[in-house]
Parts: C-alpha cells; structure tokens; sequence
C-alpha cells in the first residue's frame, strides 16, 4: 500500500529530517541524508538558522497566557469544586489487562487515569459507561503514583497495540498527556491500555494481555463504547 | 511538571527554533506572518514542556500545533494576503486536479478555509507540503492511519468538485 504521495517518492518527510537534526532519527534516514544532495542543504540550512531574539518575545507571551489562565482558574474555581466531587477516578495499580475489569473508583494518589471527551466546543470527563462518537477527541490526565514514564496504546488490532504516546512523567504528580486522539467511525469500541513503568521497557503483550505483568510495570486496559447514531448537540454530556 | 527554568527553555528555543521556523515557512509565504506563527508555538509549548525531553513526540506535537495554528489563522484572516495566497496555492496542489488550475477567485479560496474540516486541511497539509507519510500524519495527528487515508480521499474529491464548479 502506497502511504506517500507519488510526486515524492525517495526523500523522507520533513519531520524525519527534523528529527534526525534532534538527533532521534533511524539510521536510513541518516544514511539516506547523507548521500542526498537535498536533504543534506535542508538539514544545513536548519544548522545555520540562527533564533531569532525573540525569545524575550516568547517569554513575555508565556508571562501574559500564565495570567490569563489565573484569572480564568479563579473565574471557574467554584464549578471545579463541584466538578471534583463527580470525578470518577480509573485504575488501580498492578491491575491486569482484561476488558472485563471493572472501573476503580479511588482517591488522588493512586495510580490514576481521567479520561477525557471533547466535543465541539465541550470538554467532560468520561464518565466510564457514556458511548463516543465519530469525531470526539480524547484526551488523558494520569496520577502515576510512584511511576515515572506513561505510555498510552490503541488496541486496534488483535494482539498489535499501537503507540499512541510515550513520555516521562513526574511520580506522585498529576500530569494531563499533550496528546489527543481523534475518535473514528470504525468499530464498536476504542480500546486504550495505559503503561505505567520505571524507565523504558520493552511491552511483552502476550504476557500482559494475559494479566501477567512484571514488576515495576502496571498495565491499565480501558473499553470506550463507540455511538454510530450522529453524535448529540456538543453541549450535552458525553 | 517537571520544572523548566529558563535556561533550559533557551536551549530548548534554540535548538528547536530553526525547524518551527522553516515549518512555517513552507506553510506561509511572508516571513512576518511564520515568525509571529514560530513565536505563538512557543508560548504554547511551554505548557507541555514535559515534552523536551522526548524529541520525537515534541516534533510531533510541534507539527500538529503549528498547523493549527496557521489553520486558524487563515480562517481568521489574521494572515497577509500573501501568505493566504501562498496557502491557497498549497491546497490546490495538494488535490487531484491540473496544476495549472487556480482558485477562481478570493472567495473560492475562502471557501475553502473556511468549509473544509480542519481535520481535512491538517491531514492535507502535512501529506503534500511536510511530506509526511500516512503512519506519521496519524501519529501526528492523534487518528488511525485509515482515518488519514479517509481525510486525504475526501479533500481529493473535495478540491476536485471545487474546480470542476468553478
């Protein structure tokens, strides 16, 4: 299956070569950068961009969304409070991924996932039953209790997760992912595992699929119902 | 969070800045309006500055954002008509149609910015203008590869209805 477009064929993307500059690229791209003329002068070209000194600018900017977002924080305190005794907290640590675990409900400080809908203009927290729709985006806040790294996966295919995000995490911290995905129209359930780990480790899903999960390493599956009725007004609850 | 004093957004700004830059670049055409784009992504990043550290998820966060950003901006008209001219002549091409063609006018152009699903345009733009394979739009992006696919089809078809009404 073709997943370029034909008019560029041999070069890799711009993100590719971006991330070779950051040094996070495979070795074909590196090889491949240095015996193409093109990719080469783009790569020199970023290695002679010099920043500009706008980062006063940048951080004049951060300065004045830090005092927007405390002038909102205390605007909307009080829903907050009344939105926190609702909160629905999921997981437990060492859990074993089998869909038919049911959702934890516990206190700040443990191993915790939120999981959050947007759609249209609307953000709620799933309220762990409440069916998706086409087009809601999702987003996650974690508690990693004594964990310091979260990956996040989509089991789409039986026995093949795929990444959606990896990253470290401070332990003991709430942390809300900058990722978001895009729910699609595909299928009957969006099935997320959530990885909590200490440092990087290499997923072994046929044993974590089964429930056996090592130590050091918690596995927390979550079964998202999808709606292919059109999804209601944006302003009602997901 | 871990804490980012401002050292480290500095070295983060340098090293980043060049790539943010020639992003916006290949999006905009005056450089007034990629650098003001280059600085708001700036701003933004700092709230995930947790992602520093991790080169290919912050590339891949810096990608999506900036593409928003300028999406929204075009709709906004908070963009040169150079640099919206310039876009527009991206999102022709990006679609199956005669090269030679052209947007009929501002308004077909407008049109098109302002119907076409964000989704779309974003999928678009990172196909055609950044390269970007399908696994890495759907990385990028947050969706599955055959949403990618779907997004890219439909702009096609979208574009193509376009010019053959115009």
């Amino acid at each position: 299956m073709t997943t370029r477009p034909a008019t560029v064929p041999t070069h890799p993307s711009y993100l590719a070569l971006d991330r070779f500059c950051l040094g996070a690229a495979s070795s074909d791209v590196a090889q491949h950068v240095e015996s193409c003329v093109a990719c080469r002068s783009y790569v020199q070209s970023l290695a002679d961009t010099a920043p500009a000194s706008g980062v006063v600018a940048v951080k004049a900017g951060i300065e004045r969304q830090r005092r927007n977002r405390l002038r909102k924080w205390w605007a909307a305190s009080s829903v907050l409070a009344a939105a926190a005794c609702l909160l629905l907290v999921f997981g437990r640590a060492g859990s074993a991924p089998t869909e038919g675990t049911p959702n934890y409900v516990g206190a700040k400080g443990l191993l915790s996932v939120w999981i959050y809908v947007k759609r249209g203009p609307t953000t709620r927290l799933w309220d762990g039953k409440q069916p998706v729709f086409a087009g809601d985006r999702l987003r996650l806040k974690v508690d990693p209790a004594g964990y310091d790294r979260v990956e996040v996966y989509s089991l789409q295919e039986p026995d093949a997760p795929a990444l959606l995000y990896a990253g470290a995490v401070v332990p003991g911290h709430n942390t809300a992912l900058p990722e978001a995905w895009e729910i699609d129209g595909e299928g009957s359930a969006e099935r997320l595992i959530v990885v909590f780990s200490q440092g990087i480790v290499k997923p072994t899903w046929d044993r974590w699929l089964k429930g056996e999960v090592e130590s050091g390493v918690s596995v927390l599956p979550f079964v998202i119902p999808k709606s292919s009725a059109p999804p209601p007004d944006s302003s009602g609850s997901p | 969070m871990p804490p980012l004093d401002g050292d480290s957004f500095e070295d983060c700004y340098r090293k980043v800045f060049p790539l943010v830059l020639a992003k916006c670049r290949r999006m905009l055409r005056g450089d007034a309006d990629a650098m003001d784009v280059t600085q708001e992504v700036f701003v933004r990043l700092w709230k995930h500055r947790e992602l520093v550290e991790e080169p290919a998820a912050l590339t891949a966060w810096l990608y999506r954002a900036s593409t928003r950003l300028v999406i929204d901006r075009a709709r906004q008209r908070k963009l040169s008509q150079e640099s919206l001219q310039h876009l527009g002549f991206v999102l022709e091409d990006a679609g199956s149609v005669d090269a030679e063609a052209r947007f009929a006018s501002r308004r077909q152009l407008r049109s098109v910015l302002s119907e076409c699903p964000e989704a779309e345009l974003e999928a678009a733009i990172l196909s055609r203008l950044d390269r970007l394979t399908h696994p890495e739009i759907a990385e990028v992006v947050g969706v599955a590869e055959r949403t990618v696919r779907r997004l890219l089809g439909r702009f096609d078809e979208r574009m193509v209805a376009l010019q053959e009404t115009a």
